[in-house]
């Protein structure tokens, strides 16, 4: 359904997607991981035909994406985006008439279960409710990709569990890829059924979340006790206090001798490994 | 027409107020002129000797404004609710063309009901009219309508497309190409009778040239400005 073949994307000298190759072969919600700055929004607008690649090639539902021929599978709009100054009802009766097989009555929905006036202009919400109207108008597509890019930024905890919810409902009513571009791991776990992590423009890791809890653990010790049992795992982190050692693997899951324990990684913790500093030694 | 390029011809129709606003200022303060005019001509004052400026001038800031907002504030607004480039360029020239023809219509109407009828009553002076200065109304109220509609519509579709390059690097070449055309031609007695020429063309000429010569640039324009929205980021 996507496919990125090597694609590379700079601005000036700044390299934003450096030769990504990364394939979405069919529906699902996928979770884009990366820390401010990855290239999440670059990878998403390449996606979009919203800007065009340096190098390499896009292609969703076979069709090679540029920004010439903006893919009409596609459905993406930028976090923080300017929209117009109109009521709510009213920008979202102009999406409709601006996307094929938009969901009109989700859409009117979820503005009810959201608690969005539909008689307020743009400019009088809040910025949380703003990022609300995007992620709906977004949502409300019925395209064969989704792009979400941070649709939770300003939400409460209680406005990102209901979202986590309706993005279920809008799952299972259209399956679809969608791709959610977030920092809140943990939450959006909930949801997704794949993960993406991405790093300093490169892909570091596509998984399933089943299979990440499944083989991501940490095996804690003594330093002495932990070490010899590292030959030969993927150990992605370490964390050294005094003589006791917490060492973060992902791989296969082996059984621990005594005096070592195996505990569950959580997802925040696996992205932290991944990403951030690998040692603390 | 596409469902799509209508939409987002209504988009941005109602999201050029400012066009409107300012457009409405300058036709209200001149409109105060006119009543001013009428009153002191009621009251017995001779206004014959005055050279006034006709309405329909006014109307003309409304499409020269539109061209500059549409592209400059209403490009990114039409894609963030799922608008493609190709429909918005499509869209943003239907906009243009309406407004060219409701506004030709509007000052077409306002120099033969307003313009003219001061004038032929002796109280009030010549209205200073562009039918008048270019020649338009010689062949009737359907010339000045239709020579007006071309001019109005390559001028919007010229400022429409400088508007959109702004963001690059040709789009700066071509100000200083326009800058240096403006500055260094009317002083050089050759070069100034190609600019003279170009205007005098696209103004004074003919109504079938006028209009042809019209019409074929801002399809050129519009073919132009294909790859500049293919290249413009959102």
């Amino acid at each position: 359904m996507i496919e990125f073949d090597n694609v590379t994307k700079r601005y000036g000298g700044t390299t934003a997607i450096d030769s990504i190759d990364l394939s979405i072969p069919e529906s699902g919600i996928y979770c884009l991981l990366g820390r401010n700055g990855a290239g999440k929004t670059t990878f998403m607008k390449l996606l979009a035909g919203h800007i065009a690649a340096t190098d390499g090639v896009i292609t969703a539902d076979g069709k090679r994406v540029s920004t010439s021929h903006m893919p009409e599978c596609v459905g993406y709009i930028e976090s923080g985006s300017a929209q117009f100054n109109m009521r709510v009802s009213d920008l979202i009766d102009a999406a409709a008439e601006l996307q094929e097989g938009f969901d009109h009555g989700f859409a009117l929905e979820m503005t009810t279960r959201f608690e969005l006036d539909p008689r307020k202009k743009y400019k009088q919400l809040s910025f949380g409710m703003k990022t609300m109207l995007t992620t709906i108008i977004t949502l409300a597509n019925n395209t064969g990709v989704i792009l979400l890019d941070e649709p939770t930024l300003g939400f409460d905890a209680i406005m990102r569990s209901q979202f986590n919810t309706l993005l279920l409902e809008s799952y299972n009513a259209h399956p679809r890829v969608i791709i959610v571009s977030t920092h809140l791991i943990d939450e959006i776990a909930k949801a997704a059924e794949r993960l993406i992590i991405i790093d300093k423009g490169r892909i570091l890791l596509e998984a399933g979340i089943n299979d990440i809890d499944e083989k991501a653990y940490t095996l804690s010790g003594s330093a002495k006790a932990v070490l010899p049992l590292l030959d030969g795992l993927n150990c992605i982190g370490k964390t050294v206090a005094g003589s006791v050692m917490a060492a973060h693997i992902y791989g296969e899951r082996i059984t621990p001798p005594e005096g070592v324990a195996a505990d569950r990684l959580s997802l925040q913790d696996f992205f932290l490994q991944m990403v951030g500093g690998n040692e603390n030694e | 027409m596409n469902k799509r390029v209508w939409a987002i011809t209504k988009l941005n129709l109602k999201n050029i107020r400012t066009a409107y606003f300012i457009t409405g200022l300058l036709f209200v303060m001149m409109i105060a002129q006119i009543v001013v005019d009428i009153i002191l001509a009621a009251r017995g004052h001779y206004l014959g000797d005055n050279a006034g400026v006709s309405l329909g001038w006014f109307l003309w800031a409304a499409v020269a404004l539109a061209a500059v907002l549409v592209p400059a504030r209403n490009f990114r607004r039409v894609t963030n609710l799922g608008g493609k480039r190709d429909g918005f360029r499509r869209g943003s020239f239907t906009v243009y063309a309406i407004l060219s023809g409701a506004i030709s219509l509007a000052s077409t109407v306002i120099y033969y009901a307003l313009d003219q009828t001061m004038f032929q009553s002796g109280k009030y002076g010549y209205m200073l009219s562009a039918p008048d200065v270019f020649g338009w109304a010689e062949h009737g109220a359907a010339a000045v309508f239709f020579q007006q509609f071309a001019f109005l519509l390559l001028l919007a579709m010229f400022i429409h497309t400088l508007t959109s390059l702004q963001d690059k690097w040709y789009g700066w070449a071509a100000d200083i190409v326009l800058v240096a055309i403006i500055s260094v031609f009317p002083p050089i007695a050759p070069l100034r009778s190609v600019l003279a020429g170009f205007f005098w063309i696209i103004l004074f000429s003919p109504l079938p040239l006028q209009i042809g010569v019209c019409l074929l640039l801002t399809a050129a324009l519009y073919a132009l400005s294909k790859p500049v929205y293919v290249r413009k980021a959102i």
